[in-house]
């Protein structure tokens, strides 16, 4: 196996108006011809930027290559200029962005897009090009293609597009294709079929990929070998398999650690501590030392380098033994470690705090001046769920499936259509203005984005304090005591109070809504998605302090995601979305272990794991999502289901009790 | 493995060019800044005390008639033999008089109808909205013309006249404005803390919609001179002794081929006052509103 | 789409009617009575009374509301003051020359400003754009009638390139053309920028890049139309502010048109007169802005598939 590119000590600064920043420093990659590796690591870590840097394009982001080589079959791309690279990019080096959606020129059609890219690198005519447009949707497993080429980006859907930008990425058979994060922006079941398309098309072509991630399943799932970045330099890289067994740097573990965890039964996740540190003010030495348990006095002063440890496997660290051994033992000891009865360890259903009744929300779409338009999008129909005292109630399902309009029906953000909600024996619809007030003390929502979910000229104080303006009449003094003390639950230095939520990380004003959340001591948060948008070594931390806080405070969460591993993990019972419709409810390790719904299963096949030897796999047709304007009859999910009866078109299934507590609505239960 | 970091020159010159540009251009906004803020102090004063700061009076008229520019007369004088330096200085008050004061009215009138529109929406919106287009249909300067035709001449119509030809604008800005920060997720998180419509819109909305608002306000006072000198060089404006900034230039008109200097004083008055504040109103922008574009 | 088109007409025909609407409350609601403004103050009040029943300005207003609608919805803007003419007959003698100064401003205006613009963007940071953005604030903030003034100074008295006043030939229209569509392009040219810098940054750009695509192709082909869309709208209000900025130009460089009906009809406090070119001026204005709505349908599909009825 031949090198194709291999990074040599390249550096890459950002210029700002204080000079150069360094993101990404002294980095040695290789990919080998027909080779897949992954570039994974958290935000910040310098990923992307290192990826546009072999495409030259990091010219364009204000960004430059400040030393090293980057060689590419014979010809060092970082001498070349924008007038070469164009030759090469697109037709010897091909390229997918993260969020499909808004990668391609929204004016033009997906045949013109197409057609453009091969007539730049192709010496072919016009007609020929459009032949060869057409098979490539073809080649990548785009349904109707005819009708596909003539349409623009806005009318096909996420998973979709993705698709043309990997036709247009192959339009001219390159040797290399880099996709960065090509599928964070899209949905599980999606996600596992456009990994599958890119494996595929990589053995046919004999390319190779580098593909950049933040998750480790994705990686795992697709690698021969992995590079672990953290905070603009590889700390670790080497065949895959090997890397996640046996990883030797304390980065590398702690992250594989906190995401083994979530699938086992322990108490509190595994945590990396602190955050990832801003390009400004990285340490010394080793970058990693402010979080790591070995770190030494070494480590504090002299950066380590990359050096050969075993076969392929490079790591910079200067204790490696210490740390390999310490995982070594974790991982015994994981092993024996046995799973908990869950079904025994669930809260009584007894205490009765929300319920939900037969709740419908549609959205009417706006008609034309002279015609009334009778279609609506049914977010949400007739669901009815209970919500008991204590409890974690988790609710999964893909993108509109109705799970967060459900969340904001239940805080009273939107008003139900149809139906009733309940909550501790009093009929929310029916209170007066000053009732639904004392209301709102109980019952506090967290949400996905916690910069846009505070003021942003407000101090933290103020942010948090603003509860206890609306309800309580407290003098300044006793405020900020308040303030200070929930500061302090949360894990938030009380002294920071005076900062403002730009000075803040991502995970440390998660703290301060979940602060403001828990002031007013409520009974019941929603937290959508609450931690959806977390690094996953930040997002442990976070779920560790939702855990810790419900035991103390006695809190029932309803908790909505479309993260499996995490809905898992901190659940009691799940409930399972699709279409506006509840497909399945189940106490958490039930649904995990015996899922009784085809979607279900479905979703549950297409999470990636941790697991080397157990691939993801997409169980269901490639077909696309319906849209929730036009749903099919009978069964919402028979349009993609593998057991679709003649039944499953035209019956709907009612959620009925299949085992003990655990309820789906499907003629077919596995 | 440890390979020397070779600095192969890579081709980015040409970036970091324009990254040391772009600190050149910070240097020069200073100077930009420092400029307009003086020319904008000048006008102030003039308006304030202009016995200090004109040479001549006013109304004096001397033996020189349409004089050029000299040490005597720094900017000339028109056919009546007055000191156009003198003439502009004493007409300082009356420009920003109507900047002002017609931003007030229409700055004013609009974000309240604006705030009102965004945030109750349903009818009241759409009403108020509709009403809004409607007057925008009628270009700025044909409004106040028709208003100031109608009310007759004084500085108090003509600030009246400026003010309901600009509010549509506020009205509209304030209006997405609202929209905008409306759908943020704080005010979500905000309703479901409890928080009453009067205090959302008190702690949140208001506060939030500011800064656009003085930005525009500030552009605004420039564009309300602008109309104005327009109303008074058709000979729209107010009548006194002596002649505002736009009557001046209307004179000057006629003097075009033998006196220059009356036209185009007024006219750098005029242009360097609404440039300044569009300089300053910009520099606020980039202060109150970060994360906007440059 | 045609049912885009009747609805976008309907809609520009009641905005007409509200725009005539809020002409006529300006003119008859607002203190200040227009006989006695007519007359001067010193005349006596009966004398007033009696213009003012001439005039028909004694009826009620709902009556005097009624019939000016009426009749200008016939066609009929009343007469004037001044001579008794009708006033829609001296507009409509008067208003080709208007549209043809309004016209070829545009022109300047749209062409020269979206150049400006997009070289802005394309070398920003650099002195093209400082020199760019320097011409165009000086466009924004410089009245209209005074850079007429300064262009006859300098090309007709000093250079004699081109007449200083009156109509005709295409002579006549250059320097009037230039001074007014000089402001347009200011406008223009800013705005371009920044939507060309907004697209710059759009995601899609970079895939472009990816694909190998020319610079040259990607500024002129995706990003200009691109960044077009938002300047379209603009647009139709900056023709329309040509149109109502020919007001003052016409009376800068002394050009017959519905600027100078205006000026004079100002200075004989001839209010039909007045009235009636501010209401053809705003039929105009909606109609560009019209114009401006449907030219958005052929930039942007999403508008155009937003328009068609639905087939999937």
């Amino acid at each position: 196996m031949g090198t194709l590119l291999k990074l040599n000590q390249v550096s890459i600064d950002f210029n700002t108006r204080q000079g150069p920043l360094r993101a990404v420093h002294h980095i040695n990659l290789e990919i080998g011809t027909g080779e897949i590796v992954c570039l994974v690591g958290e935000s910040g870590s310098g990923k992307t930027i290192t990826s546009l840097s072999i495409m030259r394009l990091t010219d364009y982001e204000g960004a430059v290559i400040s030393s090293g080589e980057l060689m590419f079959d014979g010809h060092n791309l970082a001498s070349l200029s924008q007038k070469e690279m164009q030759e090469l990019r697109g037709k010897r080096i091909g390229m997918i962005f993260q969020n499909p959606m808004n990668a391609l020129d929204p004016l033009f059609t997906i045949e013109s897009q197409l057609v453009d890219s091969i007539l730049t690198h192709r010496r072919v005519t016009k007609p020929e090009a459009r032949k060869l447009a057409l098979e490539l949707l073809q080649k990548v497993g785009i349904t109707e293609p005819e009708m596909r080429l003539k349409q623009y980006p806005f009318e096909l859907s996420g998973g979709m597009l993705q698709r043309v930008m990997i036709a247009i990425a192959l339009s001219c058979d390159p040797e290399l294709l880099i996709a960065d994060e090509p599928t964070t922006a899209l949905d599980v079941t999606i996600q596992m079929q456009i990994l599958q398309l890119i494996r595929e098309l990589k053995d046919t072509l004999g390319m190779s990929v580098l593909l950049i991630t933040h998750d480790f399943g994705v990686a795992i799932e697709m690698a021969d070998r992995i590079a672990v970045m953290y905070a603009g330099a590889i700390v670790e890289q080497g065949p895959a398999r090997k890397l996640i067994t046996a990883p030797e740097h304390p980065y590398t573990q702690g992250l594989i650690r906190s995401v083994q965890s979530y699938h086992s039964h322990s108490e509190g996740l595994y945590t990396i501590p602190g955050s990832i540190p801003p390009l400004q003010e990285l340490p010394t030495g080793c970058r990693f030392h402010p979080r790591c348990a070995f770190a030494s006095e070494r480590c504090r002063q002299e950066e380590p380098v990359l050096a050969l440890t075993r076969e392929q496997h490079q790591v910079a660290c200067w204790n490696t033994a210490e740390a390999g051994q310490a995982f070594a033992e974790y991982a015994t000891h994981k092993e024996t470690a046995a799973p908990i009865n869950n079904l025994a360890a669930l809260p009584a259903e007894d205490d009765l705090l929300v319920d939900i009744q037969q709740v419908t929300k549609t959205f009417p779409l706006r008609g034309s001046l002279f015609r009334r338009s009778k279609k609506a999008v049914h977010a949400v129909d007739n669901v009815s769920l209970r919500i008991y005292r204590r409890e974690t109630l988790g609710l999964v399902g893909e993108s509109g499936c109705g799970k967060t309009t459900l969340g904001r029906l239940l805080v009273q953000l939107e008003k139900p259509t149809a139906g009733t909600i309940t909550f501790d024996g009093q009929d929310v619809s029916s209170l007066s203005d000053r009732e639904w007030k004392e209301l709102r003390r109980r019952m506090q929502v967290v949400f996905q984005d916690p910069a846009g979910s505070m003021n942003e000229r407000w101090r933290i104080s103020e942010v948090i304090a603003e509860p206890l303006h609306v309800h309580i009449d407290l003098n300044e003094q006793d405020r900020m005591a308040r303030v200070k003390e929930t500061m302090k639950l949360v894990g938030l230095n009380p002294d920071w109070h005076t900062k403002y939520p730009h000075e803040l990380s991502g995970g440390q004003l998660q703290r301060v809504c979940i602060a403001r959340a828990i002031i007013l001591k409520p009974s019941f948060i929603l937290l959508d998605e609450a931690v959806s948008a977390l690094d996953i070594s930040i997002q442990s931390q976070i779920v560790n302090l939702l855990k810790d806080l419900q035991r103390e405070l006695g809190l029932t969460y309803l908790f909505i995601t479309h993260g499996l591993d995490v809905v898992r993990y901190i659940s009691d019972r799940i409930g399972v979305m699709y279409l506006g419709k509840l497909m399945e409810l189940a106490p958490a390790e039930e649904l995990f272990t015996r899922p009784a719904h085809h979607y279900t299963r479905a979703l549950l096949d297409a999470n990636p794991s941790m697991d080397p030897d157990h691939h993801a796999q997409s169980s269901i047709s490639d077909i696309e999502l319906p849209s929730p304007i036009h749903l099919p009859t009978g069964c919402r999910f028979h349009t993609r289901c593998p057991a679709a009866t003649e039944r499953c078109r035209t019956e709907q299934p009612e959620l009925r009790e299949i085992r003990d507590r655990h309820w789906a609505a499907c003629h077919h239960p596995l | 493995m440890s390979v020397k970091s070779i600095a192969t020159p890579v081709q980015p010159l040409r970036i970091k060019r324009r990254a040391e540009r772009r600190f050149r251009s910070v240097k020069s906004r200073h100077v930009l800044l420092a400029l307009s803020v003086s020319v904008l102090l000048f006008i102030l004063f003039s308006a304030v005390a202009p016995g200090w700061m004109a040479s001549h009076s006013p109304t004096e008229m001397s033996e020189s008639i349409l004089a050029s520019p000299s040490a005597g007369h720094l900017l000339g004088t028109d056919q009546y033999g007055r000191d156009i330096y003198s003439l502009l200085v004493y007409g300082s008050r009356q420009s920003l008089l109507i900047g002002v004061g017609s931003v007030l009215i229409g700055g004013l009138l609009g974000s309240v109808l604006g705030l009102t529109a965004g945030y109750r929406g349903g009818w009241l919106d759409s009403l108020i909205m509709r009403f809004v287009d409607m007057m925008m249909t009628i270009p700025g300067i044909l409004f106040a013309i028709l208003i100031s035709a109608t009310l007759g001449p004084s500085l108090k119509n003509m600030i009246l006249a400026v003010g309901l030809s600009t509010f549509p604008g506020y009205a509209r800005m304030m209006r997405s404005q609202v929209l905008s920060i409306k759908s943020a997720p704080f005010i979500d998180a905000a309703s479901t803390i409890g928080a009453s419509h009067f205090m959302i819109l008190r702690r949140h909305i208001v506060p939030n919609c500011l800064p656009p608002l003085i930005v525009m306000a500030t552009i605004g006072t420039g564009t309300a001179v602008l109309i104005s000198t327009g109303l008074s060089f058709l000979g729209l404006g107010v009548i006194r002794e002596i002649p505002d900034w736009g009557y001046l230039l209307s004179l000057g008109r006629s003097y075009i081929s033998v006196a220059w200097w009356i036209s185009l004083f007024p006219g750098i008055f005029i242009s360097f006052l609404v440039i300044s504040i569009n300089l300053l109103g910009d520099e606020l922008r980039n202060l109150l509103e970060p994360r906007s574009r440059r | 789409m045609f049912e885009y088109l009747l609805k976008r007409l309907s809609v520009s025909l009641l905005v007409v009617l509200g725009s005539m609407t809020i002409v006529f409350i300006i003119v008859n609601v607002l203190p200040g009575d227009i006989a006695q403004m007519l007359l001067g103050d010193t005349i006596s009040t009966e004398k007033a009374n009696e213009l003012s029943s001439n005039l028909g300005l004694d009826r009620p207003l709902a009556v005097q509301y009624w019939d000016y609608i009426t009749d200008v919805l016939q066609g009929n803007l009343g007469s004037s003051y001044v001579n008794q003419s009708s006033v829609q007959h001296t507009l409509l003698i008067n208003l080709p020359s208007t549209i043809e100064l309004t016209l070829t401003s545009s022109l300047i205006a749209v062409i020269v400003g979206i150049l400006m613009g997009i070289a802005a963007a394309v070398y920003r940071d650099s002195w093209i754009d400082s020199v760019i953005r320097i011409i165009s604030l000086f466009g924004v903030c410089t009245p209209t009638f005074w850079i007429g003034l300064l262009l006859i100074f300098v090309f007709s008295v000093h250079l004699h390139w081109f007449p200083a006043i009156g109509s005709g030939g295409l002579s006549h229209l250059v320097l009037p053309s230039v001074g007014l569509g000089l402001s347009g392009a200011g406008m223009l040219a800013r705005l371009v920028r920044n939507s060309m810098l907004e697209v710059l940054h759009k995601p899609f750009v970079r895939t472009l890049r990816a694909k190998g695509i020319r610079e040259s192709t990607i500024i002129f082909k995706h990003m200009l139309r691109n960044a077009v869309i938002p300047a379209v709208t603009m647009a139709g209000m900056i023709i329309g502010e040509m149109l109502a900025g020919s007001v003052v130009t016409e009376t800068v460089f002394s050009r017959q048109g519905i600027g100078k009906i205006i000026v004079d009809a100002i200075n004989a406090k001839d209010i039909p007169m007045i009235q009636g070119a501010v209401l053809l001026t705003s039929v105009f204005y909606i109609l560009i802005n019209l114009l401006a709505d449907i030219s958005y349908m052929y930039i942007d599909p999403r508008i155009r598939k937003m328009l068609r009825p639905s087939t999937q």
